[in-house]
């Protein structure tokens, strides 16, 4: 059988429908019902591609520059992350008048308690005081300010008891009195391997001194002592200074 | 906004599932999303359980819903044609249900005019793929442009029109094998 019309009319005329008046009711009552059940406030649900990347977004942004600030918070100068600290701060001086002296002072302390080089902790003591000068409103800081000094000048007395003793940080050379004192020198007499380099070690070290140094065990961290070394020079055939123990330091 | 004046209206009620909003909707979408799924599936019966589909999945993700009347339908038009091929899909594994061109046993009498009055173009649609199906029934039947269909099935108008070039020529070599084969 020929069918003469275009094949796309007959498509048209061949599927084109309408819905039945009585399914549309139908479909209609079930549409409200599912309307009416459903759940009243439809949040939606899921972690969906868009919460990632604002997620993502917002930890680059916001989580990792906030953690970088709060790391930073103990930064001390010369620390990798005291740029951050001196930015924050910054922005914290409107409104915390105070800051700059606290942190400043506090600083000083954790220098103090570190051990960092005399110039280090000079130059962070300098700045104390003129940030206590400028911003303090309390005598908290100052006094804080002013144990640190007291700390830090213990420390410098301690320091250079060490470096008067030559070996208090080990950065004398052996050999300055070699002919008198070299390593290999034989007789269990040698002064020992040194004090190596820490202010309590000498002092502790001070008692014992005599007996190491007669017995020879080179390698216990023997002090210098002047009475020690009055002991170690009587045993010995040479005379080791008192001064330049540290001479005989091994490595 | 777009061409369809009464679905951009209500779109708000859409969004916060009004039962008058879903109601113009329907009014104004069942019948060209019927056919569309009569066109795919040849099946009238299924093709109105498919609107109904698409309506409860549209309650569902109401709240969702973004643009425009055209958008909604669209969307609408998605939703069926998901249905359908997951149909045709299920039809092509159990091949007694696939005979669309043999009117089927138990028809309804009450089935709209038109149905399988045209076995010839029943038997080389079903020869077309799902896509090139698609695309004919959503011009031909439903009478979308490029642009819309393009919202259906994906891609661009281009892409349409050269898959309903193809499908029409395809369907045409089809219709002519058989009527030369019948004569």
């Amino acid at each position: 059988m020929m069918d003469a019309r275009d094949p796309m009319d007959r498509l048209s005329s061949a599927y084109t429908m309408e819905v039945d008046p009585e399914t549309r009711e139908r479909h209609l009552a079930e549409v409200g019902v599912a309307i009416r059940t459903a759940p009243p406030a439809p949040v939606p649900v899921g972690f969906g591609l868009r919460r990632r990347v604002a997620a993502a977004v917002a930890a680059i942004f916001i989580v990792a520059p906030a953690g970088m600030a709060i790391a930073a918070e103990n930064a001390v100068p010369g620390d990798f992350l005291y740029p951050v600290k001196e930015i924050t701060e910054r922005v914290r001086s409107y409104v915390d008048q105070d800051i700059e002296a606290t942190h400043r002072v506090q600083e000083v302390e954790r220098l103090v308690f570190l051990r960092a080089p005399s110039h280090v902790v000079a130059r962070a003591v300098e700045r104390a005081e003129s940030a206590t000068v400028q911003f303090a409103e309390s005598d908290d800081l100052r006094m804080r300010l002013e144990g640190a000094r007291e700390r830090l000048q213990q420390l410098d007395e301690e320091r250079q008891i060490a470096d008067g003793d030559g070996s208090g940080d080990g950065r004398q050379e052996s050999g300055t009195d070699s002919g008198r004192t070299g390593p290999g020198e034989g007789s269990g007499t040698t002064v020992p391997s040194g004090s190596r380099g820490s202010t309590q070690q000498n002092q502790e070290g001070a008692g014992t001194t005599g007996t190491t140094l007669g017995q020879g065990q080179t390698d216990q961290g023997a002090g210098e002592g002047a009475g020690a070394m009055a002991e170690s020079s009587g045993a010995s055939p040479t005379t080791t200074a008192p001064q330049n123990p540290g001479a005989s330091k091994q490595p | 906004m777009s061409e369809y004046p009464e679905l951009d209206e209500i779109m708000n009620g859409i969004r916060t599932r009004s039962e008058t909003a879903f109601a113009t909707a329907y009014r104004h979408t069942s019948d060209p999303l019927a056919s569309f799924a009569n066109g795919m599936v040849h099946d009238a019966r299924f093709a109105e359980d498919a609107v109904q589909q698409a309506f409860l999945e549209l309650v569902q993700s109401a709240s969702t819903i973004k643009g425009d009347g055209r958008s909604l339908r669209a969307w609408l038009f998605r939703s069926v044609r998901f249905t359908c091929l997951d149909e045709l899909r299920r039809r092509a594994r159990r091949p007694e249900y696939l005979s669309a061109d043999v009117p089927e046993v138990g028809v309804e009498p009450d089935l709209p005019p038109g149905f399988d009055a045209d076995p010839d173009l029943s038997a080389a649609m079903a020869q077309l793929t799902p896509h090139q199906r698609t695309v004919l029934v959503l011009r031909h039947v439903v009478g979308m442009d490029g642009n819309e269909i393009a919202d259906v099935v994906g891609g661009n108008r281009v892409a349409v029109y050269a898959v309903s070039r193809r499908a029409e020529q395809h369907l045409r070599t089809l219709l002519d094998r058989t009527t030369e084969d019948g004569g």
